[in-house]
């Protein structure tokens, strides 16, 4: 039993028709909620991805001898850049959180990324969007590269949880605990 | 405790080792020339590693590393002499301190560890009290329980969302570590205390590397576990060439993977535990973050142990499984060797005082080093290129009988390692690793 529903597996197996979407998610503030704009849906309106990308994973602990890296999650993918909405600088430009007035930086970002495959629910033809959530994803991005002859950018993304693993550990990660009590036994726990 | 919703919601944070003073008492035992001060009913685990440490005057010199506890208050100090830990019958910690005029003294940091609900602290000193003082303790973040259970209290605790994590996996992998080795009176527990320097990252992996199960980001961007021993529901049936969509097949076999001879040891200690080793016992000088050295402990050479395949090795040579290196002492002589070193591990036990808690981690390490039979074989490694019929199963996932490569082989049993989704081209291509059946 496997992740796909006998749908989608059916309608991958025939001539599958996919549809793509990618969201960007741009915080309020440092640190803050994020709104979240569509750049490309196949159905509807804007069309920016021009290269769809990869995503890679890899498990940890493989063998005793050779346990592998650590998984990041990577996805990185190429938006059309020619009106340059994807620089810091242009008015309008896809980083900016115009309800907020804030204007982040593409670290800050956040994409969603979803793949949907039509399916048939009563026989052929295919007439549902059925979405492929066990590929649904969530990245922060980690960098966006510019190539100014093409005029498209490629964004870079790990998952969104491998974010968190990059800090460290301190000397004052603990616990200070003052017990309340008088080990001399006079004190008000006795 | 399952690794259910209210878990990852909340009770993950039992899983830190925090103790709650709030329903604590002390008693005061005064025989004129000393005082026995006991403190009981400590609730819940927590852990200080074993160490030196000793403030004068009004500074703390204890060691942010491994967490202290110690008394305030105004006026004169006696000395403390003593401390005790976990109702065992001798001191930790035996010695005269030095007494301090006033201010804040220091007491030894201690193993406190168990996981029972009842801790008592004692504390022994001779001299003449002035004025009240109190307990005060500092204790470094620091997990135990299982390998899935310590993982995921982690994440919770640096603020990974519970959407951000397969919370399924998690739980799977805990119930199948609840089951591990020898069985359900030897859970595999491991014990972290956070090491300052250390990323994230790096520690979540080195705890994994405890347990045989496998560390992933899902397709879908989560963090995820997945039981190697009894992976359950993520498990598909069967891979073949048509009906799974393959397009491309390439295999390999290689010794990268075959490990057959490890010297293994678990646990951190530190110098101060050995400093006064019995007549002819090695010890370790002054080494942090490695296992006691051979010889010392209940059975000598108990606490470094040698696990070796022969057959393996007399078909592909010693091919040696190694994490770090450990300095050994013997008979006057320093020796570096290779090691595979479980620093973590530990035991749930609740027998105290040790060595019989060592017993039961030497049975885990050779629980641990079981998978030998399996990791000194021969294995295929195998790439295969599907269109999205590929995302049914996912990294960690096990596949089961695959039967796609042109040898005509089918593989009973792989675990999928690696995962490349390409969104042009819709194609999926996995890396499937053979998990071999141990020789009978």
């Amino acid at each position: 039993m496997g992740l796909l529903s006998s749908a989608q597996r059916a309608a991958i197996a025939d001539r599958p028709l996919y549809r793509q979407r990618w969201q960007l998610g741009v915080p309020d503030g440092p640190g803050g909620d994020l709104t979240w704009t569509v750049i490309h849906d196949d159905l509807f309106g804007d069309k920016r991805v021009v290269r769809n990308g990869s995503r890679e994973t890899s498990a940890y602990n493989q063998s005793l001898v050779s346990p592998g890296k650590m998984p990041t999650g990577l996805y990185r993918f190429e938006v059309a850049n020619g009106d340059g909405l994807f620089y810091t600088t242009t008015d309008g430009n896809y980083w900016y959180e115009s309800a907020a007035d804030y204007q982040a930086d593409p670290q800050e970002c956040y994409v969603k990324h979803q793949v949907y495959v039509k399916v048939s629910s009563t026989g052929t033809p295919a007439t549902d969007w059925s979405l492929l959530d066990m590929i649904e994803y969530t990245g922060r991005i980690t960098e966006v590269e510019q190539d100014d002859g093409k005029r498209e950018m490629t964004i870079t993304s790990v998952a969104a949880a491998v974010m968190f693993l990059n800090g460290a550990w301190t000397e004052a990660d603990g616990h200070a605990i003052d017990t309340g009590l008088d080990v001399r036994g006079h004190g008000a726990l006795t | 405790m399952a690794l259910d919703t209210t878990w990852w919601n909340t009770d993950y944070e039992f899983t830190e080792l925090v103790p709650d003073f709030s329903l604590a008492s002390v008693t005061n035992g005064d025989n004129g020339n000393y005082r026995l001060e006991t403190i009981d009913d400590i609730v819940g685990p927590f852990y200080m590693e074993g160490g030196n440490y000793q403030g004068t005057g009004n500074v703390l010199h204890g060691d942010d590393i491994y967490g202290y506890a110690y008394g305030y208050g105004g006026g004169n100090y006696a000395a403390w002499e003593s401390v005790y830990c976990d109702g065992q019958a001798t001191p930790y910690s035996p010695g005269s301190f030095v007494a301090s005029a006033s201010g804040r003294k220091l007491f030894f940091p201690c193993p406190l560890r168990d996981t029972v609900s009842l801790n008592r602290l004692f504390f022994y000193w001779s001299g003449v009290f002035v004025t009240p003082r109190n307990v005060h303790l500092w204790i470094p973040n620091a997990w135990m329980g299982t390998v899935a259970e310590v993982i995921g209290a982690i994440l919770r605790t640096l603020g990974v969302a519970v959407d951000m994590i397969d919370t399924a996996g998690f739980a799977a992998a805990h119930e199948d570590q609840q089951k591990y080795g020898s069985g359900e009176d030897n859970p595999l527990y491991v014990v972290y205390r956070r090491e300052p320097g250390q990323q994230y990252g790096e520690t979540i992996m080195g705890i994994a590397r405890h347990s045989w199960d496998l560390l992933t980001i899902t397709m879908a961007g989560k963090i995820s576990m997945v039981p190697r021993k009894n992976p359950g529901a993520y498990t598909v049936g069967s891979l073949e060439n048509v009906a799974d969509g393959v397009v491309a097949v390439q295999w390999s076999v290689t010794l990268e993977h075959i490990g057959n001879y490890v010297i293994a040891g678990y646990g951190r200690w530190r110098s101060g535990w050995l400093k006064t080793p019995a007549a002819g016992v090695n010890y370790i000088e002054d080494q942090e973050h490695v296992a006691v050295p051979s010889g010392w402990g209940s059975d000598s050479d108990a606490l470094w142990q040698t696990f070796e395949d022969a057959a393996s090795v007399a078909k592909y040579g010693r091919l040696q499984i190694m994490n770090s290196k450990a300095r050994f002492y013997a008979n006057n002589v320093a020796e570096t060797l290779s090691v595979f070193h479980l620093p973590y591990l530990t035991s749930n036990s609740l027998v105290s005082p040790n060595p019989s808690r060592y017993e039961v981690c030497e049975q885990l390490v050779r629980d641990y080093f079981a998978r030998l039979d399996v990791d000194s074989l021969s294995r295929k490694e195998i790439r295969v290129v599907q269109d999205m019929r590929g995302i049914d199963y996912d990294c960690g996932w096990r596949v089961a009988d695959v039967a796609v490569t042109h040898d005509g082989q089918t593989i009973a049993d792989t675990r999928c390692v690696s995962k490349l989704i390409n969104f042009d081209d819709m194609t999926v291509t996995s890396v499937l690793l053979e998990e071999p059946a141990p020789a009978e």
